[in-house]
């Protein structure tokens, strides 16, 4: 059980190793008690500084519910371009083409699946316009005020560089073989090179919500900064909790108006299959979880200022 | 001055007790465990422990003692002793208040 330790953040080890370590030698090792340990070294990482050992103030505990509501952005658009993948190129696209569930992002109230189409894009353009409101003075700040920090700001361009670099790759292959190596191969899931193309994607994803995380990590940002970017951070909430309804609302409408859609056998991109949507509105629903409850927590700490 | 502890979230109660358990006399953790484990059939685990130990020392409410043994003692301060003592006041009247009313029904 001593090996637990190791979990825990340098600066808090350094405060209470010794002591902690001769309660773990005369505590048996059960479930529980190394679910406790464990919950208690995640603790220390979400509350207290990681130079100190010593508990976060509350500006602190304000700027890591903006960076976790922006994890959970970056979480969110993943889902999305998985959603884009069902219905931009599968059976749905030939069923608009034949005029039957209505165009995807026109507005159509009187089409239920149109309007929650245009509900989870207006969801998705309110995310990006709220981030984009209190993200923009923060990361300015950090620039100005991190200079050794601001080759961090490359992570998301290079990700998303990254990201290209697998259809890039097929496609010059492609044409090199002329026509041997498939175009599309990459972007079937449910293969071998499909997952593997996925699990690259949301590597870049998280590497470069990393590097911006880390970019607008403590001492990087003033305190007004912070408590500005809050209530953008709430409306990014709000946002993620808007488009997860509507592609619930639209799965389910879908579901009952145009049933072909989910014929698919196959985890093929462009098919909507209900297990491919449940994972899509899995990770949006996890996301939206996270960044509302980040921000009720705060919300009191925020208040307290004002 | 004092401390409200029932902001603490889950940690509001494991420092409730840790607070108790110093009141009589300085003590280390795992005597702190024994102690609350005596008090109140339960057991105390070293994570949760540590956690509280941690928020109640940065509030000033307990302090180490020095001490040649690794294993450090803490004892209550003198905000940590108001603290307690307006907490057990809170919920004393509280117990009497609802102990009226069921006496009442």
């Amino acid at each position: 059980m001593l090996w637990m330790l190791r979990l825990y953040p340098r600066a808090w080890r350094a405060l209470y190793e010794e002591e902690f370590r001769a309660v773990l030698e005369q505590q048996r090792p059960t479930l529980a008690a190394l679910i406790d340990v464990a919950a208690g070294a995640l603790d220390a990482h979400r509350h207290l500084d990681e130079r100190t050992g010593r508990p976060r103030s509350p500006i602190a505990t304000i700027q890591t519910a903006i960076l976790t509501v922006l994890c959970a952005y970056a979480a969110c658009v993943v889902a999305l371009m998985h959603f884009g993948t069902l219905v931009d190129d599968g059976p749905y696209a030939f069923n608009m083409a034949a005029g039957h569930p209505g165009p995807l992002l026109e507005l159509d109230l009187g089409n239920p699946l149109s309007a929650a189409a245009d509900a989870l894009a207006a969801g998705a353009i309110g995310a990006a316009l709220f981030l984009l409101v209190g993200g923009a003075p923060m990361a300015v700040t950090a620039w100005t005020r991190a200079p050794h920090r601001r080759r961090l700001f490359l992570g998301p361009p290079l990700a998303g560089v990254l990201m290209l670099v697998p259809p890039v790759v097929t496609l010059v292959a492609h044409v090199m073989s002329n026509g041997a190596v498939s175009t599309t191969a990459i972007f079937t899931a449910g293969t071998l090179l499909g997952t593997a193309y996925t699990v690259w994607i949301l590597a870049c994803v998280v590497a470069g919500t990393a590097a911006i995380v880390r970019a607008l990590g403590r001492d990087a940002v003033d305190e007004r900064r912070v408590r500005f970017a809050f209530l953008p951070s709430v409306g990014v909430a709000a946002s993620l909790v808007v488009m997860t309804v509507a592609t619930v609302a639209w799965g389910v409408v879908a579901h009952f108006r145009a049933p072909s859609l989910f014929d698919a056998v196959t985890l093929q991109a462009g098919h909507a299959t209900v297990l491919w949507l449940v994972l899509i509105v899995g990770l949006m629903a996890g996301a939206s979880a996270i960044a509302v409850r980040a921000v009720l927590r705060s919300a009191p700490l925020c208040a307290a200022f004002s | 001055m004092t401390v409200e502890l029932s902001t603490w979230g889950r940690y509001s109660e494991p420092a409730m007790l840790i607070l108790v358990s110093l009141a009589p006399g300085p003590k280390h953790g795992y005597g702190i465990m024994e102690d609350i484990r005596a008090m109140t059939g339960t057991s105390m685990r070293a994570g949760t422990l540590y956690a509280a130990l941690n928020r109640l020392e940065h509030q000033g409410l307990i302090k180490p003692v020095a001490s040649q043994d690794r294993r450090k003692p803490y004892r209550l301060t003198a905000t940590g002793a108001a603290t307690l003592r307006d907490q057990l006041t809170s919920l004393s009247e509280f117990a009497s208040m609802a102990l009226s009313r069921l006496g009442a029904g």
